[in-house]
């Protein structure tokens, strides 16, 4: 039977829900599973995995894997992974995961794929993945002996509640080394908002051109916060430096998968698309009834921005009220 | 809108910047980024000024070698349709316009930038894929610029494995390395793993999603994190940097570069020659699918008031995500 080791990323002593989300779909298939978690607070946090199956979990509740620095964790990650015995790794394509993973499969003689978007487990490992900006899927083989890594898109797959519980045996992963790295953090700058990357968040609102002026991006925001959503951006005003391009959706922005992406006066270039046309739900509201974000649209709305945000606004915080 | 046309500066060949006008105006270092943004706090390492006896033209060095190897791809534009093969074991590829990588663009501009302003001697580029079809793009890097190119015959589906192992040979055997140069992810298959692999194979530290660089003694990198988050990363040299975009405005190829590029030779390698087999090859695209068709959209008429209304019900009862 598969043996799989989960890479589970904390944020505030939390498990990420991309790791839960793997953990569920372990545990639905009956495997036999190990997790790693590193930086502080990572022993408290897999100790709780016993609802999830979770026999042994590689620990390193250290601050110095509280910052990424991708040196040590190459060499952390490739040990766990050897000592564990896994055949599979699996881990959510993050942005600390896409750059890791390649680095520690070129160690260990295997392969990393990233942002795969459909994941079987039971009955032998299956893997698909979108290419060429989403115009089309792909199956990934994996032809090499070694254990076969696979990042996960976040919001693919369901998580589940913690189930009964089986006690987790604690093996303490040893504090890297740190002299001779060729590797320094110097500084993190956090971002402003302490808000979910896009390429985590449930629900996006972008904004794009329709917006006409920089100002006009706190519709975006009003609108986000009343459902409990991420803001993004289109490129177009990006470029036009009226937001910061950490939030442009599509290609040289992020792709993104949410299960609802509101589209607010963005036409739907192609680039843009090719970001956003994974997401379960997408709503547009444009102006233009022939604006090319309708073909890929669940539900359109055409219409005065200006009119239709601040109502919907309205009508979202009815919602959670 | 095409992905040139819309993210590079409006072509005017009279305001190009020139190869080697370094050398014109010795005493003056233009900054690669601005440090004027708030943001970068961590001092950059200043180069050394060199004055007037000093005949290299360059106006700093350090201890290592000077020389940018960058590695590029040529990948099918974005607005070209794709079309399955018969059998599912990949796409058509007569009929599709290829360019050079997008982010590629990045890490080839920040190149031939570091060369102009005297942080390095000499650009090579390299390129892995069908060779006929291949130079190319290379030859589009040339005309931007680079000093070299060499190509590395192979086909269109050999996997990221083979891709770093090939460059890793390619780039070694082309002497002591520098500062390797990648975008840092490929439009086509969306992998982004060939540069940290093949910083791993040359055993260099790498950094990727790199918007601002400034080349020293060692290298500081800010790079874009989750949720707007910035790291400022020191690398020791030599390091492999990978572009994201923000790193710079890549440059149009001036008319008297696509000339010169023209006339360059364009040095051709083998992957047999570079003792990469099938036998690294570690993953296989198969299997292709064009996406499902999706329901046709639901127009939700009416006014703004009674839009946001059936949209809110429809969300909560019918899509069942609010």
């Amino acid at each position: 039977m598969s043996k799989v080791l989960i890479f589970a990323e904390i944020a505030n002593g939390q498990i990420k829900k991309g790791a839960l989300e793997l953990l569920t779909a372990a545990r639905a298939a009956n495997l036999v599973t190990q997790v790693m978690v590193l930086g502080s607070g990572s022993k408290a946090a897999a100790a709780m995995l016993g609802g999830w199956n979770v026999t042994d979990a590689f620990v390193g509740d250290n601050a110095a894997f509280d910052s990424y620095n991708p040196e040590v964790f190459a060499e952390t990650v490739s040990g766990v992974i050897k000592d564990s015995g896994a055949d599979t790794v699996l881990a959510s394509s993050s942005l600390l995961a896409r750059d890791l993973f390649p680095r520690v499969a070129a160690r260990l003689g295997t392969a990393a794929v990233s942002d795969c978007t459909e994941l079987n487990l039971a009955g032998g490992l299956k893997v698909r993945r979108p290419i060429y900006s989403g115009k089309c899927t792909a199956e990934v083989s994996f032809l090499a002996a070694g254990p076969k890594i696979v990042l996960m898109r976040a919001n693919q797959l369901p998580v589940g509640e913690a189930q009964g519980s089986v006690s987790v045996a604690i093996k303490e992963v040893p504090a890297p080394s740190t002299s001779n790295l060729k590797t320094l953090i110097k500084e993190v700058l956090k971002g402003a908002s302490g808000k979910l990357d896009l390429t985590e968040a449930n629900i996006i609102v972008s904004g794009g051109r329709g917006l006409k002026e920089a100002a006009n991006f706190k519709l975006i925001e009003e609108l986000a916060e009343s459902c409990g959503a991420t803001v993004g951006a289109s490129r177009a005003i990006v470029d036009a430096g009226w937001v910061s391009h950490s939030i442009q959706v599509g290609q040289t922005g992020k792709t993104v998968a949410p299960t609802l992406y509101i589209a607010v006066g963005i036409s739907g270039a192609i680039q843009h698309l090719a970001g956003m046309s994974g997401s379960r739900v997408i709503v547009a509201i444009n102006k233009d009834a022939n604006a090319p974000i309708f073909q890929k649209a669940t539900y359109g709305l055409v219409g005065d921005l200006f009119e239709i945000v601040p109502a919907l606004t309205k009508e979202f915080k009815a919602l959670h009220n | 809108m095409s992905f040139r046309s819309a993210h590079r500066a409006p072509l005017r060949v009279s305001t190009l910047p020139r190869v080697n006008s370094h050398i014109s105006e010795p005493y003056q270092y233009a900054p690669a980024v601005s440090l004027s943004n708030s943001s970068w706090r961590f001092v950059a390492v200043q180069p050394k000024v060199i004055g007037p006896g000093m005949a290299s033209g360059r106006k700093f060095w350090h201890k290592g070698s000077m020389k940018i190897s960058v590695c590029i791809k040529q990948v099918p534009d974005t607005e070209t349709k794709i079309k399955l093969k018969a059998d599912a074991s990949g796409i058509e590829t007569a009929g599709i316009k290829w360019v050079m990588n997008p982010y590629d663009e990045y890490a080839v501009e920040e190149a031939v930038k570091s060369r102009e302003t005297g942080k390095a001697t000499s650009v090579t580029v390299y390129s892995v894929g069908p060779k006929a079809r291949v130079v190319e793009t290379l030859r589009t890097a040339l005309a931007m610029g680079a000093d070299e190119a060499v190509v590395i015959d192979a086909g269109d589906d050999i996997d990221s494995s083979m891709t770093a192992k090939a460059l890793a040979a390619a780039i070694k055997a082309d002497g002591e390395i520098g500062m390797i140069m990648t975008g840092k992810l490929a439009i086509d298959d969306n992998l982004a793993s060939v540069s940290q692999m093949l910083a791993e194979n040359l055993g260099i530290p790498h950094a990727t999603v790199i918007s601002k660089l400034e080349q020293g003694e060692s290298l500081i990198a800010e790079r874009e994190v989750e949720g707007g988050t910035k790291e400022i990363v020191q690398l020791t040299r030599p390091a492999l940097i990978a572009a994201n975009k923000g790193l710079n405005m890549p440059r149009y190829p001036s008319l008297p570069g696509i000339m010169k590029a023209k006339k360059k030779v364009i040095k051709e390698l083998t992957l047999d020659g570079l003792g990469v087999s099938a036998a690294d090859q570690r993953t296989k695209h198969l299997n292709f699918q064009l996406p499902p068709d999706k329901p046709p959209v639901k127009m939700i008429d009416g006014d703004a008031a009674t839009q946001s209304k059936s949209l809110a019900t429809l969300l909560r009862q019918e899509a069942k995500v609010l």
